[in-house]
């Protein structure tokens, strides 16, 4: 721990180079920035800048996405508490109360308690990616494939839990999401599947297409149809940007919880980001003592997730520092600039590079602190957004969500399944179903097939196999008990469901 | 090196620009014969995503392409991921041939893929400008497997057949797999992985017995002993990593290699392929870029357009023997 200590004022004494503290700071600006626009994301802006990585060196490069990286978890959430459009996958929970806070003349608090939460969570996360790098990811190495198809199990259930109103409806959404994801190539065989030989279908529906279409377009659209009241949004004054101490109590320990669960999460390979938003979400509506108020603005709903998401992007660098291996996309670009730099991380990174390692964690502090300093005054700024009628606005998001799209692939046809996406989403929402489900069962099929059939592959069909794997049979356990209590719920529902019949479409 | 106005004005003026664009060119010490060539950006399209093994070859080339500036304009990278590379194979060879787009692709979509799906383009009228790397398939195995040489895994496996789990995936890794088994007379449980880092992960945390990879996927785990190299299917061990012995060492007649071309549509003008050559040819061959492969473990390639050619052709009709005897 004295090492630790001792070693971390050395990483700040190297993070002290003005050229490295500009490159924090336009990192983690830009990082904003692609958080903030939906479409292009942390992938897009560190693909774009990997060409430079040779010259920035690779302690330059890892401060820089380290602040990009950091900087659009920050960002995302903003799109999603304003305008229910998520900047990003791992935004898209926050939208449920973030937006619901907003309707009720609460944006300020929430954009705050967004901010505030993800940096407490940030700090927890770089704390324990300080203190667990070398032991947890020997752990997380451990799961085999039986694990993460128990593990994508349980995201999808969690979510049937998760989703209000009628669990049918989440099934379905669900099924078509796992259908939609098997299109294009297979990811462990290689065949094309359900392309009807089209060259546009070879890699899949587009993620980012999908998303944008069933939130982004969809709620233009939602918003568009809705008879706008020109209430008389003010700029709000600082005052109106803190949250009450009421809800600060609330928020504090959700915030707590959030970052726990997300720095767990985040040490797991696979969308960690989007499933510890879920997993933070039910968890908090789970021990409150008034679930009623969830999706209705509850501050809580926004605390828990936003800290969720930084937290696992904390924790995301674990496996990447410790072993060399990128559990996700964005780490597997800032594996890559570390290799054009002559760096492999793997097993001894820590002990062959401690500057490196030490600086980069000095530099995750301070990138941790600016984004904390940047955006709470641009809260004001952003909230000035609802001051713009939606039919002024929404055209506005919609030629947003186009660029974006068009942009991550150059792709027309992604533009289009972009809006027919939108037009699907408008109608099923209109219709009680919710969009959650489906985008977390497009983000899950990969892992979920792959996964499914290499335990076939390994156990030849004997269950004997799964049933040997004590992790697995604690996660099943876990979903088992899932299960049983949203069917509980969901029978409880069936009682009062003449009472409450509200349903919060997502 | 933005000369050409960007918008409608001035269209007049544009002969003049163009004729100033050549002067420009001609004084850089370009033949006048290629003056026309490249009138402006080129892109390069890599099928793998951003982040990739390929991609990070890839950026380094072009960086040096850049650099040198023999071409007279930038080349950028631009990735077109999926269909197992297919996706940015057709969007190259279906591209115009006029140097503008080119493609550095590895060679499966070229030799392999053609055998196991459909694909729109036709794998032999390309042209090949250049070899850039090779990287021949390994067989590892974790650090404290009981395996200790190829002779090691062929004893066991003939002692429970059809048990040993082998971690393969893309037909680069599955055709060597099952030509050693043909080889050996042996029989494993074959468990498709989607990569060389997963493959990694699955043998580190002990979820498979032996894994079949490129070197540049688990070079640190190698070299800190987390895993262990078997074999390697060159013909000849690699400087690389001398210590690991080949098949061929180990009495198994296996050599299998993946590697990356740059490639274009059939039909290029003659003095474009001549400068795409040139240009790419001398980046290859750079200490600069020989750096930058080592890094990233593979092998720079010297095989020039027409010797890349010949192996693309060569690996296609062993492949056609190997799938069809499935």
């Amino acid at each position: 721990m004295g090492d630790a200590i001792d070693n971390l004022g050395a990483g700040f004494a190297t993070f002290a180079d003005p050229a490295f503290i500009i490159l924090a700071l336009v990192g983690v600006v830009l990082g904003t920035v692609v958080g903030v626009l939906p479409g292009i994301g942390p992938i897009g802006a560190m693909s774009v800048l990997l060409g430079m990585t040779t010259q920035l060196g690779p302690t330059g490069s890892l401060i820089l996405f380290a602040g990009i990286y950091f900087g659009s978890t920050y960002g995302g959430s903003t799109t999603s508490i304003l305008l229910n459009v998520p900047g990003e996958a791992s935004s898209v929970v926050t939208a449920l109360d973030g937006h619901e806070m907003t309707k009720r003349g609460r944006a300020g608090p929430a954009l705050t308690i967004a901010a505030l939460s993800s940096f407490l969570a940030g700090t927890i996360a770089i704390f324990g990616l300080m203190m667990s790098a070398p032991w947890l990811s020997g752990l997380a190495v451990k799961l085999g494939p039986p694990e993460y198809l128990a593990l994508c199990v349980a995201g999808l259930l969690l979510l049937a839990a998760l989703a209000e109103g009628s669990a049918a409806k989440a099934i379905v959404m669900i099924c078509a999401g796992l259908a939609i994801g098997t299109v294009g190539i297979d990811p462990a065989g290689g065949q094309l599947r359900f392309t009807m030989g089209s060259d546009a279908l070879a890699e899949g529906f587009s993620f980012i297409a999908l998303v944008m279409g069933v939130f982004g377009v969809a709620e233009a659209l939602t918003m568009v149809g809705r008879r706008w009241r020109p209430e008389p949004v003010k700029a709000p004054r600082l005052k109106e940007l803190l949250p009450s101490g009421e809800e600060s109590r609330r928020a504090a320990p959700a915030a707590v919880r959030g970052s726990v669960i997300g720095f767990l999460l985040g040490l797991v390979p696979g969308p960690a980001a989007v499933l510890s938003t879920f997993a933070s979400y039910v968890t908090e509506r789970k021990i409150s003592k008034d679930p009623g108020r969830f999706g209705k603005g509850a501050v809580e709903g926004v605390a828990g997730p936003e800290a969720a998401n930084n937290a696992a992007a904390g924790a995301a660098f674990v496996p990447l520092l410790a072993l060399g291996i990128p559990f996700a996309p964005t780490m597997a670009l800032v594996l890559a600039a570390l290799l054009l730099n002559g760096i492999v991380p793997g097993p001894t990174f820590v002990e062959d590079q401690p500057e490196l390692f030490w600086t980069v964690i000095a530099a995750m502090y301070i990138a941790n602190l600016m984004l904390l300093v940047l955006n709470l005054p641009l809260v004001g700024l952003f909230t000035r957004l609802l001051a713009i009628p939606p039919q002024a606005l929404m055209p506005f998001v919609i030629g947003l969500c186009v660029v974006g799209v068009y942009a991550e692939n150059n792709s027309m046809f992604d533009v289009v399944v972009m809006l027919v996406a939108g037009l699907l989403g408008f109608v099923l929402r209109r219709a009680g179903y919710s969009m959650a489900p489906f985008v977390l069962a497009v983000v899950l099929q990969p892992t979920l097939e792959t996964s499914l059939r290499q335990t076939l592959a390994f156990s030849d069909g004997n269950p004997g196999y799964v049933l040997g794997r004590p992790v697995t049979m604690v996660i099943l356990g876990l979903v088992v008990l899932a299960t049983a209590l949203s069917v509980r719920r969901a029978l409880r529902a069936r009682r009062v469901r003449q009472n409450t019949d509200q349903e919060v479409t997502v | 090196m933005s000369v050409l106005p960007a918008g409608g004005r001035g269209r007049a003026a544009l002969p003049a620009l163009l004729a100033a664009v050549a002067l420009v060119l001609a004084a850089c010490g370009a033949p006048a014969s290629q003056a026309g060539y490249p009138t402006r950006n080129v892109q390069l399209i890599v099928p793998y995503p951003a982040g990739s093994a390929i991609d990070a070859t890839s950026r380094a080339l072009v960086e040096i392409v850049n650099a040198e500036g023999k071409l007279g304009r930038r080349v950028q990278v631009v990735n077109r991921e999926g269909g197992a590379g297919a996706v940015g194979t057709t969007a190259t060879l279906s591209a115009k041939p006029d140097g503008h787009t080119i493609g550095l692709v590895p060679d499966g979509p070229l030799t392999l893929l053609p055998r196991t799906e459909k694909v729109s383009y036709d794998p032999a009228s390309i042209s090949v400008i250049s070899e850039v790397t090779t990287s021949p398939v390994l067989f590892v195995v974790p650090g404290d497997s009981p395996y200790k040489s190829v002779a090691d895994l062929v004893t066991a496996a003939k002692a429970r057949p059809g048990t040993i789990t082998i971690a393969e995936g893309p037909l680069n890794y599955a055709i060597p797999a099952q030509k050693f088994e043909q080889l050996t007379g042996t029989r494993f449980k074959h468990v498709k992985f989607d990569g060389d880092q997963a493959t990694v992960t699955a043998l580190i945390g002990d979820n498979v017995e032996v894994g079949v990879m490129q070197l540049a996927g688990g070079m640190a785990q190698l070299k800190a002993g987390k895993l262990r190299a078997l074999a390697i299917a060159s013909a000849e061990p690699i400087e690389l990593a001398p210590e690991i012995k080949t098949f061929k060492q180990q009495d198994v007649a296996l050599e299998w290699e993946a590697y990356n071309v740059v490639i274009a549509p059939k039909g290029l003008p003659a003095d474009v392929q001549r400068k795409l050559n040139e240009v790419f040819g001398s980046a290859v061959k750079s200490p600069k870029f020989a750096e930058a492969a080592r890094k990233l473990g593979l092998v720079v390639s010297g095989a020039d357009g027409e010797a890349a050619k010949a192996k693309l052709a060569e690996k296609t009709a062993e492949a056609a023997n190997l799938i069809a005897a499935k």
